[in-house]
């Protein structure tokens, strides 16, 4: 299913519940990349994330129509439930030489800049370091 | 000063009785080096990882006396009889380190832990500051870690070339497993340079994670402490 005429893949399941965590891939691909970014992170990223416990809660798209010779800048939200969901994802893919090997070479020639980073909502602060 | 340590891993079929007298004659050879200070050999608690069965580490107030005590004729012997015996140890991981950063109160007794790390993807000098900076920060936000130090190895040998040295106290060891592995210093902040899918990625997924119940202070204790504290 090519991710144009997708309206809500199955992969993605809708936030709503009180999911503390959120763990953020922010992409900027290289010009005219974006659909086809999405396309391979869908396909060869995303099934390997959720089966190590992680839940994909959107996908957003900047601008919102794929620039043929300009940059898009793609949000990838992953919810985990708490601290030890997180720490078991990334237990599950330390490891893995495939999952390296993703963001290596697979990933990197769609890709000019990325960073991941890992938020909650603001009220939960004080209590994710009161540990 | 001027530190050393060993995690040793005994061949599994050693008997108890055989893991015994390999520790009291080992104790007896640490004890006799000359000068040797805060000499530890406590056998691992469970739950770390490549941590071997025994946590060996010694100081000396600086390298010369730490390289005459470790040349010394009964150490050289007592290192080649015991460590040096293979169909006694499966495996040993080494550094040395001096003068690392650190900072805290060591309490009288506790847990104390140490983790070895191979800094090797893409060490920049701008990067390995700026670990350090993060690494040497993480007492302030994690309060149950009493004492600390980070030290670049001057020796390492064993499973990598260890690059660093990130040892810590606690009062028990639910200030390790609990606040300092939950903290979201740690997973959210920290661990970015641990893990191969943030750009950061810098430390090689082999580390050893090992630590030891202690009945004396390990790290630093009284004024030589106090001297550095950089808690806030």
């Amino acid at each position: 299913m090519s991710s144009e005429t997708a309206s809500l893949p199955a992969t993605i399941i809708p936030a709503m519940d009180g999911s503390a965590l959120y763990v953020v891939d922010d992409v900027t691909v290289k010009p005219g990349a974006g659909e086809a970014f999405l396309d391979a992170y869908m396909a060869r990223y995303v099934p390997g994330a959720q089966a190590r416990g992680l839940r994909l809660v959107s996908r957003l798209v900047s601008p919102p129509v794929w620039l043929q010779d300009q940059s898009n800048r793609l949000l990838f939200v992953w919810a985990a439930a708490g601290a030890g969901d997180v720490w078991a994802s990334k237990f599950a893919g330390r490891t893995d030489p495939l999952l390296a090997a993703w963001w290596a070479s697979e990933a990197a020639p769609y890709i000019e800049s990325r960073s991941r980073s890992v938020f909650s909502d603001a009220a939960h602060i004080g209590a994710l370091g009161d540990v | 000063m001027f530190e050393v340590l060993k995690l040793i891993e005994l061949v599994p079929e050693l008997s108890a009785g055989d893991r015994e007298g390999f520790r009291r004659s080992l104790q007896a050879a640490t004890a006799a080096l000359p000068g040797v200070q805060r000499p530890l050999l406590e056998p691992v608690s469970p739950g770390g990882f490549n941590a071997g069965d025994f946590i060996w580490r010694v100081a000396f107030p600086d390298e010369p006396s730490a390289r005459r005590a470790l040349a010394s004729t009964a150490w050289q012997a007592a290192e080649a009889n015991l460590l040096g015996d293979r169909a006694c140890i499966q495996r040993l991981e080494q550094v040395a380190f001096a003068n690392g950063t650190r900072g805290g109160v060591s309490p009288q007794r506790g847990v104390y832990r140490v983790a070895l790390f191979c800094a090797n993807r893409a060490p920049s000098a701008e990067r390995l500051t700026r670990f350090a900076a993060e690494t040497q920060a993480m007492p302030r936000y994690i309060r149950s870690i009493r004492s600390w130090q980070l030290a670049a190895t001057c020796e390492a040998a064993g499973s990598r070339p260890w690059t660093h040295v990130w040892e810590q106290e606690y009062e028990d060891s639910t200030g390790l497993t609990g606040a300092y592995m939950m903290h979201p210093y740690h997973w959210a902040h920290i661990d970015r340079w641990f893990d191969p899918e943030w750009p950061e990625w810098l430390v090689d997924p082999t580390l050893c994670h090992a630590f030891c119940e202690v009945t004396a202070p390990v790290i630093a204790s009284g004024s030589d402490a106090e001297r550095v504290v950089t808690r806030v």
